[in-house]
């Protein structure tokens, strides 16, 4: 796809069904404007966008995003905002899903709690539950554990790392400045370099799966796969041979 | 923003290290303060007054024994049935079409920029000067207090209505429109929500002003309803009764803002915070 010539500058990128794909990069880079586009939020100047073959000109129901400051309904209880995007797209009949994610991101117990009441850890497991109850194809994610705490953070990731891959593996897009993130959450790291934003670097990522944060940080390909990064967001125009 | 957040506001610094966290009174001490306040108040009245000639102030005791007369000879309800009916009618009216055309206004940009200058420039001016105008549209009956009223009224709730829609949240919009929500939903999620407290401030406001209204035009068309007692009291220098009104007005204010309040409370049960 491209973006106007301004953010974004001939990003041609392709995300495999099934794929957990994340787009690192420094801020200002144009990944989260990457990523509003991908959600049909914002129109291209040129280039498209499209999902399973079909163009994306505006938000679609198969899309579902997670939002950096969560994003939450401060009116509506937490049921009702797990709720949320399945009574907007009429799919009452689904809304059975909403109590097995409440259990599954261990809200049951605050289920009836206003947003306000909650800790930001708590607020972004409301926000992951909201995405995943419209059980979209294709799932978005907005820098999402870059608004709690370090050790929140760690819980959060691992949780996500054990949903996904213990459940559908939808496709997944995260977009973060968290190298450390990118490689425990990946199958493949993508560079966002800029601006223009426009991607400097690609890189599987091998490691094995089931993952968890801890096992991922002592293995030994870790280190490497680390420095990998960090050197190709150091001098973001080197072009490697992986760049596709 | 509201009153109901302003209560939870850190108070001014006095200086270094002189900043200490408000203690919470509890409701109890709360409800003490409030009553002693008007004890106090009413008692320096009562001594004051009583030294006093009772046409320059009047005093407690005497004005709750005029009022007494008045509600035994009917004057009291029928002065204050004629007020409430044009209180209500102009409230009424006059929230039920600021709320509206605000709602529009802070969804189109269009209609706000139509209105912008034509509602500032009438909100400036003292709904007073309108009176001759208004009589001459309306008569000097129910109506023209009615719209006198509605004047006070209509602009506070339209002014804060359109801010309080133009101050949603925009990540808000974004999660809505990610999800596919339809311009309806949006309304109903969404702007309705995040618009009541401004909606509500706006009414207070509004509250008080009705109550301008309603004496300004009781005094300027057809003399009527309290205004009507107050001013035949006073020209006849009976002080005492003169006050009845004037008491039962402060009620009034009062009344109906700890009804808003309630309200609200029930409204807007999210932003408790966990205790």
């Amino acid at each position: 796809m491209l973006g106007g010539a301004l953010i974004l500058d001939r990003v041609s990128l392709t995300v495999f069904e099934r794929e957990f794909l994340c787009v690192i990069g420094t801020s200002g880079g144009g990944k989260t404007t990457l990523l509003r586009t991908i959600a049909g939020l914002l129109p291209t100047a040129s280039g498209s966008v499209s999902l399973a073959g079909t163009p994306v000109l505006a938000p679609t129901p198969r899309t579902a995003m997670v939002f950096q400051h969560f994003g939450l309904f401060p009116w509506k209880t937490v049921r009702a905002n797990v709720g949320y995007g399945l009574r907007v797209q009429g799919r009452q009949e689904a809304l059975g899903r909403v109590q097995r994610l409440l259990d599954a991101f261990h809200l049951s117990e605050v289920a009836g709690h206003y947003p306000a009441q909650l800790s930001g850890g708590m607020k972004q497991r409301v926000g992951m539950a909201r995405a995943l109850a419209v059980e979209p194809e294709l799932l978005l994610l907005d820098e999402p554990f870059s608004s709690v705490d370090a050790i929140t953070r760690e819980a959060l990731q691992n949780e996500v790392l054990q949903l996904w891959e213990r459940t559908q593996r939808m496709t997944a897009l995260l977009v973060t400045h968290d190298i450390d993130e990118a490689i425990v959450m990946a199958d493949r790291i993508v560079v966002i370099s800029g601006p223009p934003g426009h991607i400097s670097f690609e890189l599987p990522i091998t490691l094995p799966r089931p993952r968890n944060t801890q096992e991922i940080r002592a293995h030994e390909d870790y280190p490497k796969t680390r420095k990998l990064l960090w050197d190709s967001l150091e001098h973001h125009d080197v072009r490697l041979p992986e760049l596709t | 923003m509201s009153a109901a957040t302003s209560r939870f506001s850190r108070p001014a610094s006095g200086g270094p290290g002189s900043w200490r966290p408000r203690r919470r009174l509890t409701p109890a001490r709360r409800w003490a303060l409030r009553l002693a306040s008007v004890a106090v108040l009413l008692l320096a009245w009562e001594i004051y007054g009583q030294l006093l000639n009772p046409i320059l102030l009047s005093s407690p005791t005497a004005v709750v024994a005029a009022g007494a007369g008045m509600i035994a000879d009917g004057s009291l309800p029928q002065a204050l049935a004629e007020s409430l009916i044009v209180l209500s009618l102009g409230l009424a009216s006059g929230v039920a079409v600021g709320v509206t055309i605000g709602l529009l206004a802070g969804r189109s940009e269009t209609l706000a920029a139509l209105l912008e200058l034509p509602v500032n420039a009438v909100y400036a001016t003292p709904a007073v000067a309108l009176i001759p105008i208004i009589v001459l549209w309306f008569g000097f009956e129910v109506t023209a207090k009615v719209v006198v009223v509605f004047l006070f009224v209509v602009f506070p709730v339209l002014i804060n209505t359109t801010r309080g829609v133009r101050e949603v949240d925009p990540e808000l919009i974004e999660v809505a429109r990610t999800f596919c929500s339809s311009e309806r939903r949006m309304w109903k999620d969404l702007i309705l929500p995040s618009a009541l407290p401004y909606i509500v401030t706006g009414v207070r406001l509004a509250i008080g002003r009705a109550l301008i209204g309603v004496i300004v035009a009781e005094y300027y068309t057809a003399l009527s309803g309290l205004g009507f007692l107050i001013a035949r009291s006073a020209n006849s220098f009976q002080t005492a009764r003169m006050f009845v009104p004037i008491v039962v007005l402060a009620l009034l204010g009062v009344v109906l803002t700890a009804l808003l309040e309630w309200v609200e409370r029930r409204l807007v049960r999210w932003r408790e915070t966990p205790s």
